[in-house]
């Protein structure tokens, strides 16, 4: 008959041991241990209990006639044997290994209870680096170890159970000048559904996913079906809180005029300082002339972000299932922009026979976003920025009055009519607001099926399908006629498919060849086809305002656009291992990509790693418990984009609805090769005084040659780019990870973890002038603004480029005739956006049933340049524009002939100078700031007991903060690691009027049945 | 089984070769692209036909920024030439296309003139071709231009009917010039003859001479009918003068144009200025007795500067108000009058037959037609002028002032003829040239500096003393920019005869 048995496991020192599983032997009834090591469990009086957990030797005890088992687990040798998942999906142990790679505990992606995989996993792997764009439901570039591609090929790899994630951005705004960032492919994944994220960053580690894991990979393993007690259901929900933060610092002294005279008709915030006197203002109305309440605060929202998720689970021993359900909804800070997405996934393994398993998983996504914003100079932010502070909310609210039965925008400006004055570049937010409309619907599948044959127990086979579908329609247009383009109103539509799909087999064989030496041989072939589709309709002038659809179109436009690229690949891996301590592992793949020339389509690529347990082959003293040295040396080839080394002539229409053609802008290299990376990298791994100090250090040098690169080219060729093999690029780096335990008593723990990774990727060989000068290379060289970000052969990559101040020997303003300082003839070096590390501490509490997790978040170095700045320091907003009062004055420095500047200014010129010179606005990016905080209590079995008569295993209640605050930045209120417009390294250089980086506090609920 | 790479690897929508009118049509409207950045920030403003009134907008006082101007560096050549070379590839061979190779060719000329009056020394023989190529002088690329000219017009044989036509039989018009009127292309090249020929008056009067004559006995454009002007869809959309001018207020009517509608004739106000101009409806100076415009050159701009005259779009002048069906403006090449003045010119000199000063009267009467001015006050106006008369200096500064009021608005050849002769009177930046341009104080810019692409890529083929950034400067006279305003005596250059 049942009985029941309770008591409390702890390790050798006495402390309570956590989550140790508690499991009756033969059967699936289990449980496992609560925060204070206590557990309680009902089974036959026959039984034995199975107690075990990772780092622990798992221990027998027959229940016999006791009720009450406690337990004190031994920590095994073994507590090093710590399973990691390897590319392809095999299981290896980590000691194996001979290359750094990083996990992610779902614990530490879900602590703040954060929707975005994006932005969770920011600070928690040294040396990835993340950077959002675009505000909720944005995109985000990440980036590992610095960049390795002159051309953008440089995403990282995203697998979810063996199968690859198209982490593409719908869309990126391509121009700083504006654009909307459409829903990264990403932000599909349910981190609740994550069971680790493991990210394999050298060579090595991502030799064998070929091509695309040449920058890196991030491998996601969801959560499959496990034993537990109780009905296996976990339910999280949680409600964050978001505001808008951090924007430009603006005066608040001076408003609407020219020269320091009141002009209620100018754009620009050069009038007199605020005096409080009536005065007609712009709308016509007398009102006092003083500083109205903050505008862009008043025309953002409270953000709220709620979210639940589901998750059904159970396993026997032929098999596992697991069924999840996850519903965000976030909405943003601007009115009506929204983001609703719903997963829903399926996961299941069954051992059909002894000889075979099959494992499948079907996710279903929909992620829907509804009125996202424009990021760059048409921003409501840019717009707000360059706004007098005079203005009042009031009155450019709603930001339209009806003329002949029509919407007209409503804005002071440069005239009296105040319809007559929105133009591109002065408008007012909220008509804009109003005017455009926006939603995009990204519908994907996501799965795969797999069987493994296992033919002997040394030889098994493994078939895998692999699908990763999606199709994207997005809606977008004006609704209302401007002053800004003629073109308004008008409605788009765009629709993208998107498929991917991987066929793949692997065949492995294991032996133990004697005691000593085990012996592993994979060999496999994998198949990539992917497709993408793309339509997208313009109606040109809508005929009116109501008729919101295509066909009311005058100008109806229509594009369509291909893209298809397939891989074929076989690969080979082989791993030696010699009494437990020695490891080699050896790896070797050829591909062949549709998207390279014919005739150098095929391109072979190997790998070498070795792993030395020293702790294990010498006598150590007892406090290293853990000593491991590691090296690796990898090469990886790449491909390139499909059809760039295959330009062709193509049609559209244009003028008087005729059909033009151009040529191809670019001239294809006839020899064009594959771009091969080498990764040489060692490594130690030490761990000290029972575990409680670990530490691994990882130093790598990454060099990528043959970059596949559309460089500049004179244009008097007649073709401004030219596709070639070009360059190297090297990628040094220094990564550490520490973890280190100082306190661990029965009610306390304290834990740290440490990551600091130092890259330095520099432009080592470069093309070459006719005249033997090294070029350099353009990552941002726009015709809109003269910056530029290059790469100098032999310098740090992401040099920015720019106006100076002109300067004479004792650093002072070279003066011009007009009284104002003069700028450099052509643009000059004035930063570089690299940092010169980054970092993050990650401290995690525990009292008792309360827990605290703390996320400190840090970069050292590195320039950016804001724009966002230098536009309002034009218009006279920027609070710097005080710094020297509003009288005119003789700016200090002298003619370029040494004499005297006798010409006075007024801060008006002085500040439209300075707005024109990049020097001006080109700030330190260092920070460090509190990523996350979470609260944490663990509601004690006793009362969930009582509470809920048993049902309830574990419940969780945590109070959460994102982005809190900055403990040090230099940018003038904005801040230096969220303001790019897009995804591209170049981009990285600018800060210009993004959506305004969010503040979140909230609550999350995490109960398990 | 990588057999099917090739076709994986190619667009669906790909083509091999396309019809020519196809690729003739984006030529023909790339005076077009890019408007503001390559026409209207620099030609239009520094001929003084408009006037700048963004305060930060600092190519009025003669600043180069890659971003605006370097795109005509770039559209040329790496859009422009490259698809008249693709052309010339598949076609040029082809009898059946030798019309249309011609009238190509007739138009890539002109667009090599627009280059050249731009930058001066340039890349010419083989560019376009793949690779970069020694920067030729502008004397061997004009020489070029006229052989190439003088062929193509030859070339052209209106009775081959049952050759390949820009305009097909069912409707379709890839020729948005003249609607495949070939008399009308044959006119056309010989009026552009005629321009480069009068352009190298004063450095070159022989081969000037000889080019004219010839030109002008070819055939030059006979009527308004001729007048070169690309057509801009009423349902598309440009960056054209009615979105600076108008939507945009980023230009307004320069005073230097307007002072000259005023001080002519004895009438007082050339019937023309009304037509062209209007206040805006919320400006005070609605009403006005005048159309008063804008002083160029401001650093800071006052603030009613967008108060001056601008375009007027409703004024009936065909070329801001199109034909009323189809076309919403026309963008000037080269107008019929503006033949005439170039013919009176070269009367002046003696190099052709026919009396200067009626042929100037008649460059009048045309400009007047073209714009739509009634006749009778037309005839009024012409009547209050007095003829040419004094010294061949003072003649052509009439001649040339009123030539600079029919061109407007194409303010690439105005521009091209005050840095020639040096008339009309043009005023340099009101707040002074710019300490950040190229230009030296107190001195008129002269043309367009290289690209910083060309900087980058060609140093090693352009013209040694100005192969860098900083002796590049665009104070540097073209080679038939002879004399410099600065020279006049009594309001008279010395220098044009």
């Amino acid at each position: 008959q049942s009985i029941r048995v309770s008591g409390t496991v702890t390790d050798g020192n006495g402390i309570p041991l956590p989550g140790v599983n508690v499991l009756e032997k033969g059967t699936n009834n289990g449980t496992s241990a609560d925060f204070d090591g206590g557990y309680s469990i009902s089974v036959n009086g026959s039984a034995v209990l199975v107690f075990s957990s990772i780092g622990f030797v798992t221990q027998e005890v027959t229940v016999g006639a006791q009720t009450v088992i406690n337990v004190s687990l031994v920590e095994s040798v073994q507590a090093l044997d710590e399973i990691v998942v390897t590319a392809l999906g095999i299981k290896r142990e980590k000691k194996a290994l001979g290359y750094s790679m990083q996990e992610v505990s779902s614990e530490t992606v879900t602590a703040a209870a954060n929707g975005n995989i994006n932005t969770a996993l920011q600070g928690k792997v040294a040396g990835v680096n993340i950077t959002t764009s675009g505000g909720i439901g944005g995109n985000a570039r990440v980036d590992l170890r610095g960049t390795s591609s002159l051309n953008g090929n440089d995403e990282i790899l995203w697998v979810i159970d063996g199968v690859p994630f198209s982490a593409d951005d719908t869309s990126d705004p391509d121009d700083l000048f504006g654009g909307i960032s459409n829903g990264g492919g990403l932000l599909d994944i349910n981190p609740d559904d994550i069971e680790t994220v493991s990210v394999l960053k050298g060579g090595q580690a991502a030799a064998l996913y070929g091509s695309r894991g040449a920058n890196g990979v991030v491998l996601i393993t969801t959560k499959s079906g496990k034993k537990t007690e109780g009905l296996g259901i976990s339910y999280t929900g949680s409600t964050v809180f978001s505001e808008a933060s951090y924007f430009l610092d603006l005066q608040n002294e001076y408003g609407q005029g020219l020269n320091g005279n009141y002009d209620p008709t100018s754009g620009a915030a050069w009038g007199p300082r605020f005096d409080g006197v009536s005065r007609p203002s712009w709308t016509g109305e007398q009102l006092p002339y003083e500083a109205a309440s903050d505008q862009l605060d008043d025309f953002t929202r409270t953000a709220i972000s709620m979210r639940h998720a589901l998750s059904l689970s159970k396993a026997s021993e032929e098999g596992n299932f697991r069924v999840s359900i996850a519903k965000d909804k976030t909405e943003g800070v601007f009115e009506n922009n929204q983001i609703d997405k719903l997963n829903f996934d399926v996961k299941a393994a069954y051992d059909i026979n002894s000889w075979l398993n099959v494992d499948t998983k079907i996710s279903y996504i929909k992620n829907k976003g509804q009125q996202r914003p424009e990021v760059g100079n048409y921003s409501y932010v840019s717009f707000f920025n360059r706004m007098p502070a005079n203005i009042r909310t009031q009155d450019l609210s709603p930001g339209f009055v009806i003329v002949n039965g029509e919407r007209a925008e409503y804005l002071y400006g440069s005239s009296t009519d105040l319809t007559a004055n929105p133009n591109a570049n002065n408008r007012n937010p909220y008509f804009i607001q109003d005017q455009i409309f926006n939603s995009d619907t990204r519908n994907r599948f996501f799965g795969y099926f797999a069987s493994t044959f296992k033919f002997t127990d040394d030889l098994k086979l493994k078939l895998k399908y692999g699908l990763d579908t999606y199709r994207y329609e997005a809606l977008d247009g004006y609704r209302y006629p401007d002053n800004a383009s003629d073109q308004r109103p008008n409605f788009n539509t765009s629709e993208k498919f998107y498929s991917e799909e991987n066929m793949e087999f692997l065949l492995s064989y294991n032996k133990d060849l004697s005691e000593k030496i085990n012996f592993g041989l994979s060999v496999g072939g994998n198949k990539m086809h992917r497709e993408s589709q793309l339509l997208r309709s313009t109606s040109g002038k809508l005929a009116s305002s109501n008729d919101f659809f295509l066909n009311a179109g005058t100008t109806l436009n229509t594009n369509e656009s291909f893209s298809q690229r397939e891989i074929q690949s076989v690969y080979g891996y082989l791993d030696v291992s010699y009494n437990d301590y020695l490891f080699l592992t050896a790896t070797a793949r050829n591909d062949w990509s549709s998207a390279l020339p014919i005739d150098n389509n095929s391109y072979f690529y190997p790998s070498v790693g070795l792993s030395a347990l020293i702790s294990e082959m010498a006598t150590m003293p007892d406090w290293i418990s853990y000593l491991k040295l590691r090296g690796s040396w990898a090469q990886v080839g790449k491909d390139t984009q499909p059809y760039l080394a295959n330009p062709v002539f193509s049609f559209s229409t244009w003028n008087f609805n005729l059909l033009t053609s151009g040529v191809p802008q670019g001239l294809v290299d006839p020899n064009l090769k594959p771009e091969i990376s080498t990764t040489s990298e060692v490594g130690l791994e030490l761990k000290l005084f029972k575990s409680r100090f670990g530490i691994d250090i990882t130093y790598y040098n990454e060099r990528t040659k043959n970059q596949i690169v559309n460089t500049a080219n004179g244009q008097s060729s007649g073709y401004d780019l030219f596709l070639t093999n070009l360059g190297l690029i090297s990628n040094k780096g220094l990564e550490i990870i520490a973890n280190i335990v100082p306190v661990k008593t029965e009610d306390f723990n304290m834990g740290l973890t440490l990551n600091f990774a130092k890259n330095k990727g520099v432009l080592e060989e470069f093309d070459k002038s006719l005249d033997g000068e090294d070029l350099p290379y353009f990552f941002f060289n726009s015709n809109t603004i003269p910056e530029q970000v290059r790469a100098e052969v032999g310098r740090k990559m992401g040099d920015i480029y720019g106006f100076a101040f002109e300067r004479d020997a004792e650093g002072q303003f070279v003066i011009g005739a007009d009284g104002l300082p003069t700028r450099s003839a052509d643009v000059v070096k004035l930063g570089n956006i690299q940092p010169d590390f980054t970092g993050s501490i990650g401290i995690d509490l525990n009292y008792k049933n309360v827990s605290l997790n703390a996320l400190l978040g840090m970069q050292q170095g590195g320039d950016i340049y804001s724009l966002t700045e230098a536009g309002a320091t034009g218009s006279g907003t920027a609070a710097r524009t005080t710094s020297l009062g509003r009288e005119p004055f003789f700016v200090p420095g002298n003619l370029s002939d040494g004499s005297p500047n006798l010409t006075i200014v007024s801060p008006q010129q002085y500040w439209s100078r300075v707005a024109g010179v990049t020097e001006s606005s080109i700030y330190d990016a260092s920070f460090m700031k509190l990523t996350e905080l979470a609260l944490g209590y663990s509601i004690p079995r006793k009362v969930l007991d009582k509470l809920g008569n048993g049902v309830i295993n574990r419940a969780k209640f945590s109070l959460v903060g994102r982005n809190l605050f900055y403990l040090y930045r230099n940018t003038p209120g904005t801040v230096p690691d969220s303001g790019v417009y897009n995804t591209s390294f170049g981009a990285q250089a600018f800060d210009f009027s993004p959506v305004p980086v969010t503040r979140s506090v909230g609550f999350s609920l995490n109960l398990n049945f | 089984c990588t057999d099917d790479f090739e076709d994986i690897n190619t667009p669906k929508d790909a083509v091999l070769q396309v019809e020519a009118g196809i690729m003739f049509n984006p030529l023909l409207q790339n005076p077009l692209r890019n408007y503001q950045r390559n026409i209207n920030l620099y030609p239009d403003l520094f001929s003084q036909y408009w006037a700048n009134t963004v305060s930060g907008f600092e190519s009025p006082r003669y600043e180069y920024v890659d971003g605006w101007i370097g795109n005509q560096w770039n559209e040329f050549y790496t859009q422009t030439l490259p698809e008249a070379n693709q052309l010339i590839a598949w076609y040029g061979e082809d009898p059946l296309h030798a019309n249309a190779m011609a009238q190509l060719e007739i138009w890539i000329c002109s667009e090599w003139a627009r280059m050249l009056q731009t930058y001066g020394d340039m890349p010419y023989f083989g560019a376009g071709l793949g690779e970069s190529v020694a920067y030729n002088s502008e004397q061997e690329i004009y020489y070029d231009l006229f052989d190439r000219l003088t062929t193509a017009v030859n070339n052209i044989d209106p009775g081959a009917t049952d050759q390949y036509a820009y305009k097909k039989p069912d409707g379709t018009n890839y020729d948005l010039l003249y609607s495949g009127d070939l008399d009308k292309w044959k006119r056309f090249g010989n009026s552009m003859r005629l321009r480069l020929a009068m352009r190298l008056a004063n450095v070159d009067p022989t081969k000037a001479q000889t080019e004219a004559a010839a030109a002008v006995a070819d055939g030059v454009m006979t009527s308004n009918a001729d007048v070169a002007h690309i057509p801009l869809w009423s349902s598309g959309w440009y960056d054209y003068l009615h979105q600076m001018a108008f939507a945009w207020n980023n230009i307004r009517a320069s005073k230097t144009l307007t002072d000259l509608l005023y001080n002519q004739s004895t009438l007082g106000e050339d019937p023309r200025a009304r037509r062209w101009f209007a206040y805006k409806d919320d400006s005070p100076l609605v009403g006005n007795a005048e159309i008063e415009g804008v002083v160029n050159g401001y650093d800071v701009l006052p603030g009613n500067s967008n108060d001056f005259a601008t375009i007027n779009l409703e004024g009936g002048y065909v070329g801001f108000v199109g034909n009323g069906t189809d076309v919403s403006h026309y963008l000037p090449y080269m107008f019929y009058s503006e033949v005439l003045f170039l013919r009176a010119e070269a009367a002046l000199r003696g190099w052709v037959a026919g009396d200067a000063n009626s042929l100037y009267l008649e460059g009048i009467q045309a400009s007047m037609d073209f714009v739509g001015v009634d006749p009778a006050n037309a005839t009024d106006y012409i009547n209050g002028l007095s003829a040419l008369s004094g010294s061949n200096e003072a003649q052509l500064r009439q001649l040339i002032t009123q030539k600079y009021i029919a061109n407007f608005p194409n303010g690439v050849e105005a521009w091209a003829d005050f840095r020639r002769t040096d008339y009309p009177d043009i005023s340099l930046p009101v707040d002074g040239v710019s300490s950040n341009s190229s230009v030296a104080p107190d001195t008129w810019v002269k043309r367009i500096r290289y690209s910083d692409n060309a900087h980058l890529f060609d140093a090693f083929f352009m013209p040694s003393s100005r192969n860098t950034v900083e002796s590049d400067r665009m104070d540097i006279r073209l080679w038939w920019d002879t004399a410099d305003t600065k020279t006049k005596s009594g309001g008279l250059m010395s220098s044009n005869f």
